[in-house]
């Protein structure tokens, strides 16, 4: 056996050690025709997300240059994950599992932008932000067919907007006290329990904002305070929009309510202003609190 | 025995082949070919190949922008065009895009330019079969008899539906059938020259429920229009520059809010035995009518 010198061996060590931070990008790059091999920067890029985080400085980015699959990933320091505008990235899932998971670490910020997620009715999370992480946002997305979970699961801050979630058990499941924002969402086809549920202590604002055919609910608060604005409740089976639990209320203003089995439910405090017609029952056993605009 | 193990073992892989065959994510584009893969790497020509290609509840994505051909859904999937491709499809005969995926199936349409040269029957006909329809980020030109035709529950949203006779019918003699429409612009439903049934903007009939928001209609026959025993829900819609902005016929059910109807030659219709219910808030001016029949005052919440 060679032996090194203990001056050799501390310096290798050193070496080895500083490497991953000489190695990490600001902006990485993923392409289908990619390898993981690569440096992941734009004129060489990895193959997937996952690796190509990995080779990013927190606080960066990373990019797909070409139309493809990339694969599930976990998102595991601040960064902005995205499609190039014009590039069609998908996260095909077809079978039990998360597409994207968020565990960005106390105070992390993460942005994922462009990306088309698929779970092919079996797959059970389109993005997971349960970890860790302060803020995630979520924009320009399509989440299709999370039949055994959630369209967007949280327990940690998020904004959505500009995104269209179809065919998932719930459309959006929050259940801790955090703050969300939901802006011009489209949620379709719910096949069995929420288009958006706030519950756990949660405050969730959602504006210009729509759930069609839901199997269960619509927009619903459950020990928490939903405040809905300028959004439409349609064909859910159950509950168009509804408040409910200890201290549980859906706040909403210039909303239309139709065609659900239930429009209102429970706790709603409404600014007057709101259209709830051609239900099975317009308001069902439901204390409509009427507050004032100002 | 070992040769009838070996027969069954042969049948076996035969009869399963065809699952070995399919991809979950098929592409086609124009320098692809209809003898390839159809997958990203070796994407096919057309949709059709494509699509008879693609597992139950795959996706189908133009990679280059260029025309495509119209095509069938016989199943249920996704087609699209990747972001920043024009893939176009024209038709001049029949219908550009036909729905046909069986009981049950969803599919979406999305990003897709059809055209129908004045001569087209409908840009999508969902008159086939399937259970949910969604249409998004199409363009849907110069179809003589419709822009989109559904028999099945149906969504449009941001999406532009130009010179066609009737710009979104939804309409089923037999069966309940569930409309929503939004964010859509609707332009210029020609038809005949006698306003009638063949140019309305948007149309529900029958076993139709359908609601509307942020969507406009401009210059068509009737803009927003109901018949028979169908609802029709508007919520921030406008309706201007024809025959009838507005019109609740035989029976139909209209109601109205944060609606703009003006500069039509009537801008709201109710025919006796039908019912338009306003939650007062909309704006009716400038028509040459302004309203044609009896409102019903409902409260907001």
């Amino acid at each position: 056996m060679v032996k090194l010198p203990k001056a050799a061996l501390t310096t290798v060590l050193l070496f080895l050690a500083a490497v991953p931070l000489i190695a990490q990008n600001n902006r990485s790059a993923v392409s289908v025709t990619g390898s993981d091999m690569a440096t992941c920067t734009v004129p060489d890029p990895c193959r997937t997300f996952g690796v190509a985080i990995s080779k990013t400085n927190s606080g960066g980015e990373v990019v797909a240059l070409s139309s493809g699959g990339y694969g599930p990933f976990t998102i595991d320091r601040s960064a902005t994950v995205t499609a190039a505008p014009g590039v069609y990235a998908a996260i095909a899932l077809n079978g039990l599992g998360t597409a994207i998971t968020v565990n960005s670490g106390a105070g992390g910020r993460v942005t994922i932008r462009g990306l088309s997620l698929y779970g092919f009715g079996f797959a059970q999370v389109g993005i997971d932000v349960t970890q860790s992480g302060e803020e995630t946002h979520i924009e320009n997305c399509i989440i299709d067919r999370f039949g055994n979970g959630d369209g967007i699961l949280a327990f940690l801050n998020i904004t959505v907007s500009d995104t269209i979630i179809r065919g998932c058990r719930s459309g959006i499941w929050i259940n801790a006290p955090i703050k969300a924002s939901i802006e011009r969402v489209q949620i379709y086809d719910t096949t069995a329990l929420y288009a958006i549920l706030a519950a756990g202590g949660s405050n969730v604002t959602v504006r210009d904002s729509i759930s069609i055919r839901s199997d269960g609910n619509g927009f619903l608060a459950n020990a928490s305070i939903l405040t809905l604005e300028n959004c439409l409740s349609s064909r859910a089976a159950s509950y168009g929009i509804a408040g409910v639990g200890l201290g549980g209320v859906a706040r909403i203003s210039n909303c239309v309510v139709t065609d659900n089995t239930y429009g209102l439910v429970g706790t709603i405090e409404t600014f007057g202003n709101n259209k709830v017609r051609g239900n099975g029952t317009d308001i069902y056993s439901a204390s409509l609190i009427s507050v004032a605009q100002q | 025995m070992r040769t009838c193990f070996r027969t069954l073992a042969l049948c076996a892989l035969v009869v399963a082949t065809p699952l070995y065959a399919q991809n979950n994510r098929s592409a086609v584009s124009i320098s692809g070919m209809d003898t390839a893969t159809c997958t990203v790497p070796d994407p096919c020509r057309t949709f059709n190949v494509a699509l008879s290609k693609t597992n139950a509840g795959g996706e189908v994505v133009a990679l280059t922008s260029g025309g495509y051909g119209p095509f069938t859904v016989d199943r249920p999937a996704t087609v699209l065009a990747a972001p920043g491709v024009y893939a176009a499809l024209v038709s001049t005969t029949g219908d550009t895009v036909l729905i046909n995926a069986g009981s049950g199936a969803r599919v979406v349409i999305r990003n897709l330019a059809l055209y129908g040269m004045g001569a087209g029957n409908a840009g999508v006909s969902a008159t086939g079969s399937g259970e949910e329809i969604h249409i998004e980020n199409c363009i849907i030109d110069g179809f003589a008899n419709y822009g989109v035709i559904s028999f099945f529950n149906i969504t449009v949203a941001d999406t532009t539906v130009r010179n066609c006779g009737s710009g979104i019918w939804i309409d089923n003699a037999a069966a309940i059938v569930k409309g929503h429409v939004e964010h859509v612009l609707i332009e210029d439903t020609r038809g005949l020259a006698t306003p009638n049934f063949s140019n309305v903007g948007v149309l529900a009939a029958r076993n139709a429920t359908v609601t509307v928001r942020n969507t406009v209609v401009v210059r068509s026959g009737y803009g927003f229009y109901a018949e028979l025993t169908a609802a029709l829900t508007l919520e921030n819609a406008l309706a201007s520059r024809s025959a009838i902005g507005i019109f609740s016929n035989a029976g139909a059910l209209i109601r109205i809010s944060n609606c703009v109807v003006t500069d039509n030659t009537t801008g709201l219709q109710v025919a006796i035995g039908s019912t338009m219910e306003t939650f007062q808030n909309n704006k009716i001016r400038g028509n040459g009518t302004d309203v044609s029949g009896t409102l019903t005052t409902v409260a907001q919440q």
